[in-house]
């Protein structure tokens, strides 16, 4: 599994591994602070599963919580079912609890064996705000997992999706398919999420299926981009949007820096962790 | 540009909020049993405080610097409410020094609790042009440093007129601070007319017809037109509370604000 890695192309072993090239790509919101990435990206090591979960800008350790989802996506695999996604996402949230309890345990110890800091007043203010947001605040996330299955007719994918989090589905350079949302219109500022503090409401996970062809081409991508290549990729594009396709299809690491900072700099898409799972079947023959 | 910066530390935001703390605050506040105004927005000025810094603590190396703010009482004479910045001649506070410089703790009865950097003051005249003044001082001196940033918000929260200007000399100052800009649009002007009686609210209105006298409209009119994001906002929050939808063209502007319509302007302000 590569989960929450560098971009980076999958490194499979071709024999087991199904016939589709796997890249994963992200800028940080902030360039130069990588480590404060709240997106996740995870790929299963036979890349017949993918999941990518964008942290909510707003929420406290919301970085850990979409690693959390994207990895257990992948490990859990919870068939598509309302109830088998129900149950994967207790299971989530009580391992988040878990794991929080540990850590806030770990934090008290280390703290209780530092030396006397003395009653500065940057402390007592610190820890005010910290106490609070370990209290009042619930990590939050969207969410978007695929699988590609291999049947006698051909291939095929479902996906689910709680949020903004973006599936495009391109064949022959056009938009084929987008899920969950397929206009640019539709993104706002308070996408569904899904939450350690809540159990997953079903009615907020949308599904899809798809056949995969030969020469198509799936994204899964955060928000601000989807939005982007949904503005400029879509079928109300007209005719540039076929360069846009033929520009992501391209991308390689250092492409793709250049193409969310220079988007970032013309004002074309906000300034968010920026994550892409780019999948690609393998030309066969 | 069309106010769609978003946020982050190398792109903070910049409020200014302006607080009447004239005598006519000490009349009692529709919608907040047995407060009186000054208290009343004292009250809701630390909560707002307090949710700000919230919003900027993501993780645990404490408050990140999404904000810079500054606090401007107006009565007899001015006064900046929130202590000094950098020490190095900035007026405004960042959001992690506004964390580090609350004096106290308040709790209510019923548990509620928030830290306090406002005490309730109510006392003297309403230079509120003295005020909009310090404020073009402080914000045309953040856009020339924030040329990248969010556009500045400036919230005038008052319940009475200015005793230092009439309402043209009003409209010059409040025409000036709109005047400044980065390269997200126009600063943008919140005027909160604060009720003297139970009356019906008026909130984020797209047309003056209809509102109490010549000084009310004047503040309307001092109001910018609300940018989509903050209008999409309302008309999402008017829908959750079963309000009039605003209409296209509504302002930063709200009358006869009872409590919860001076909270509604300020979350709107600070979205």
């Amino acid at each position: 599994m590569n989960a929450a890695g560098p971009s980076r192309r999958t490194d499979l072993n071709a024999s087991t591994a199904f016939p589709l090239d796997v890249h994963v790509y992200r800028v940080p919101s902030v360039l130069e602070r990588p480590q404060e990435w709240r997106d996740a990206a995870a790929v299963q090591g036979d890349r017949t599963a993918f999941a990518l979960s964008d942290g909510a800008s707003s929420a406290y350790r919301a970085g850990p919580w979409s690693r959390l989802l994207a990895e257990r996506y992948l490990t859990e695999a919870p068939d598509h079912s309302a109830g088998s996604l129900t149950a994967w996402a207790e299971r989530c949230r009580d391992l988040w609890s878990a794991l929080e309890e540990q850590r806030k345990k770990g934090r008290a110890q280390a703290a209780a064996a530092r030396p006397d800091e003395g009653p500065a007043a940057h402390h007592r203010h610190r820890d005010f705000w910290l106490h609070d947001a370990e209290a009042r605040s619930v990590a939050a996330a969207t969410f978007l997992g695929m699988r590609v299955h291999r049947a006698p007719e051909g291939w095929s994918f479902e996906a689910v999706a709680v949020g903004d989090s973006c599936l495009l589905h391109v064949r022959e350079n056009s938009l084929w398919h987008a899920f969950p949302l397929d206009d640019a219109r539709q993104f706002g500022s308070h996408p569904d999420l899904l939450t350690a503090g809540a159990p997953l409401l079903v009615d907020r996970v949308r599904h899809c299926r798809e056949q995969l062809h030969e020469h198509d081409m799936v994204l899964l991508v955060s928000d601000a981009l989807a939005e982007v290549l949904l503005a400029r990729g879509g079928r109300e594009a007209g005719a540039d949007a076929a360069r846009w396709w033929r520009v992501v299809r391209r991308l390689d690491e250092t492409a793709f820096l250049r193409f969310v900072t220079g988007l970032r700099a013309a004002r074309m898409i906000e300034t968010d962790d920026t994550t892409m799972i780019r999948i690609r079947p393998r030309a066969t023959g | 540009m069309n106010h769609t910066i978003r946020v982050d530390r190398n792109h903070p935001a910049c409020f200014i909020l302006l607080l009447d703390q004239s005598y006519s605050m000490s009349a009692p506040m529709v919608g907040a049993a047995g407060l009186s105004k000054a208290q009343a927005l004292a009250d809701t000025t630390n909560r707002l405080l307090m949710q700000l810094v919230q919003r900027c603590v993501l993780d645990e190396q404490g408050p990140r610097h999404y904000f810079d703010i500054a606090l401007i009482g107006y009565s007899d004479r001015i006064t900046r409410l929130l202590k000094s910045g950098d020490g190095f001649g900035n007026p405004l506070v960042s959001s992690p020094q506004l964390a580090d410089s609350f004096v106290r703790i308040h709790e209510e009865p019923d548990g509620q609790s928030w830290p306090v950097w406002v005490e309730p003051l109510a006392d003297g005249q309403t230079m509120m042009c003295a005020a909009l003044d310090l404020a073009y001082d402080f914000a045309a001196g953040w856009v020339a440093s924030h040329q990248d940033s969010p556009a500045p918000v400036v919230i005038n929260i008052t319940d009475g007129e200015a005793t230092d200007g009439t309402l043209d000399d009003l409209a010059e100052r409040v025409a000036r601070l709109v005047g400044l800009s980065t390269v997200d649009g126009p600063l943008i002007m919140f005027n909160v007319a604060v009720a003297a009686r139970a009356a019906e609210p008026v909130l984020f209105p797209n047309d003056a017809a209809g509102l109490a006298d010549p000084y009310t409209a004047g503040l309307f009119h001092t109001s910018s037109v609300l940018p989509t994001r903050m209008l999409e906002y309302v008309r999402t929050e008017a829908d959750r509370h079963g309000l009039p939808r605003p209409g296209a063209g509504a302002r930063g502007f709200v009358c006869n604000a009872d409590l919860a319509g001076v909270v509604r302007a300020l979350n709107v302000g600070t979205l």
